[in-house]
């Protein structure tokens, strides 16, 4: 990319040496940077490797001084030529304003130079540059080498858009500053050319025509300087022919044909600079804790299951069943946020017409209701204030005198005589004498597990009790 | 082959733009730079280093972190940041042409240079997107002909 800075006055333009492995192109800057006069000498700046190979590129910038008012510089650079270094050569390629092609001139490095002229052409491709459009020179290196292709061949071989081709010897420093001068020229030419064009596409009609004087850069070219033959379009080259000696009449062979075109760039859509949120704050659509679904529609209430009386119908949904509205909570079942309801009071064995104290209401003392209903109160503690555990509103520091007056209970119970079934009113639970006394009978669900018959069963002597099964409602 | 026309007032702009950070984050110098190697505008204590040539490496050491985020699958790092012992390099990206390079000591630190960086480059993309307007205008001020470059060559290099 060349750039002209009218604050600064100068021109810059880019010059990319390129070509196989070892054919010479940090040769070429080394003499050149060896040469510079001291004053304007810069440094010369080299990414190798151990043994001085390119590993990225070097760079030499060249000042050459003011010219009509212009300081015009030139950065030179050289890429890496082995072949594994492709992603490297595409780097430095990019905004190139000239090329200057090193060739081995060796006859058993002529296929490196074809490969490498290729690579050039491709790696130019992704950039959308064409090679033909390019400033280009070829330089043949190395024409000191004994069993090197004459200038000919080399032009046959790789000189398809018959540009000015020089021989040199780089690391004697023949040939160096005549091809950098050559692809200077051919780099400002081109400059001037496309300056011209747009002066005369934007010259207004009022204004005096001074572009018809203005002559062509490339008759420019022709008549200041040798000018290079031009530049014709290459043609599809025929298929490759294997290179053999031929008399001097004999056509042209045939030339290798152009490697397949890189399939285009993609473009790249450009990094947005400032990143706006677009998705919608999400609003909360449902309390916490209850099943969102959409897009379902909710299936029809399954009938309730008669084997399990009091089993909420669709609480323990299958897999994959389909969602639905949130189930209220069942009666059965507790909320765990609410406080836990009162716990109806079971009658132990052996404490006949005892009835279970009713809920406390305000304002009335612990022993009020159980002085209401004439039962004897449960434990000899009439001055407790404390109630009791079985209700569920003890207070935690009495429990270990709650656990006391249990276990006195108990013994009591065992020296009594065994009692009648006590009659039992609709929904309390009677303990049964084959389960475990120590189990407490006021599980809310407990009355929901059997049936009469099971019942029954249970409570004649010879069962054998695997669970606590408490008589169901209604019965004994 | 593109081609990027600066006036005087341009570089004033970035100078103005360049300058303000330069003071905002305590940096040694910045550096402007266009991702072909050229170096576009500098402010700073520049004269203890060749800018040109560490616009050229700068330039070519994010096209080789480019290369790494496309492998990646990013398009390309917006930032590159590289810690020494006493100076350190903020390289940000401006537009898909240009990174700022900003070079600073410990003076300052990272996130206020990147903090004044993003500031600075809103105003930088102003003036590029002006710049790539720009066309020649002075026929009197032509660039110089390639005889004259042969014939201030012959000077150069005398003899080759």
């Amino acid at each position: 990319m060349a750039s002209i800075n009218y604050a600064t006055r100068e021109i810059s333009c880019k010059i990319v040496y390129y070509g196989p492995g070892l054919s010479g192109k940090t040769t070429n800057l080394q003499i050149i940077h060896r040469k510079i006069p001291a004053e304007t000498k810069s440094e010369m700046v080299s990414l190798a490797t151990e043994t001085d190979r390119t590993l990225f590129f070097d760079f030499l910038p060249l000042d050459l001084g003011s010219i009509k008012g212009f300081a015009t510089k030139f950065q030179l650079y050289t890429v890496p030529g082995q072949v594994y270094y492709n992603a490297t050569r595409k780097l430095v390629l990019r905004g190139v304003d000239g090329v200057v092609f090193v060739a081995d001139s060796q006859r058993d490095k002529m296929q490196e130079n074809l490969d490498s002229l290729k690579n050039l052409q491709e790696n130019l491709k992704e950039y959308g540059i064409d090679l033909g459009s390019v400033p280009f020179v070829l330089q043949y290196n190395k024409r000191d080498l004994p069993g090197v292709a004459t200038v000919a061949e080399l032009d046959q071989q790789i000189n398809w858009f018959k540009v000015p081709c020089y021989e040199a010897q780089a690391h004697q420093g023949i040939g160096v500053f005549t091809t950098l001068k050559a692809i200077g020229k051919i780099v400002i030419d081109t400059f001037n050319a496309k300056y011209t064009a747009r002066q005369s596409s934007r010259r207004p009609s009022s204004l005096p025509d001074t572009q018809s004087t203005v002559p062509h850069p490339a008759a420019v070219a022709g008549s200041m300087a040798p000018a290079p033959p031009p530049r014709p379009t290459p043609a599809p080259p025929p298929p490759a022919a294997a290179p053999a000696p031929r008399p001097v009449s004999a056509p042209p062979p045939a030339m290798p044909p152009p490697p397949p075109m890189p399939p285009p760039r993609p473009q790249q859509p450009p990094p947005p600079s400032i990143i706006q949120p677009t998705l919608p704050r999400p609003q909360p659509s449902a309390p916490v804790g209850a099943p969102q679904f959409t897009g379902f529609s909710p299936p029809p209430p399954a009938p309730p299951s008669p084997s399990l009386p009091g089993l909420q119908p669709g609480f323990f949904p299958g897999p994959g069943a389909p969602t639905h509205a949130p189930i209220p909570p069942s009666p059965g079942l507790l909320d765990p946020l609410a406080p836990p309801p009162p716990v109806p009071m079971a009658p132990l064995p052996g404490l006949t017409g005892f009835d279970p104290p009713a809920p406390p209401s305000r304002g009335s003392g612990p022993g009020s209701a159980a002085a209401a209903t004439g039962a004897v109160p449960m434990g000899s503690d009439t001055t407790s204030k404390k109630k009791s555990r079985l209700d569920g509103t003890l207070d935690p520091s009495d429990l270990d005198a709650e656990i006391a007056r249990y276990e006195r209970e108990l013994s009591e119970q065992k020296t009594a005589p065994p009692p009648p079934p006590p009659q039992v009113d609709t929904g309390r639970v009677v303990a049964n004498p084959n389960v475990n006394p120590n189990m407490e009978g006021n599980d809310p669900l407990a009355s929901a597990f059997l049936t009469p018959e099971e019942l029954s069963r249970l409570q004649s002597p010879d069962s054998y009790p695997t669970r606590r099964m408490p008589l169901g409602p209604g019965q004994q | 082959m593109a081609n990027y026309i600066l006036y005087k007032e341009d570089i004033d702009r970035l100078n103005k733009v360049l300058g303000h950070l330069l003071s905002s984050a305590s940096a040694t110098f910045v550096l402007l730079v266009h991702k072909d190697g050229n170096l576009l505008a500098n402010q700073g204590y520049t004269k203890a280093f060749d800018t040109t040539a560490l616009a050229a490496l700068a330039a070519g050491s994010y096209a080789a972190t480019r290369a790494i985020a496309q492998m990646i699958g990013e398009n390309e790092f917006t930032v590159l940041f590289h810690k020494g012992h006493t100076d350190n390099i903020h390289i940000s990206l401006v537009d898909e042409d240009c990174i700022l390079v900003l070079v600073f000591d410990d003076r300052t630190n990272p996130g206020l240079v990147r903090l004044e960086s993003e500031k600075a480059i809103k105003g930088v993309n102003v003036i590029l997107e002006d710049i790539r307007h720009n066309e020649f205008t002075d026929l009197e001020s032509a660039p110089p002909k390639s005889d004259s470059v042969g014939q201030q060559m012959e000077r150069l290099f005398p003899g080759l």
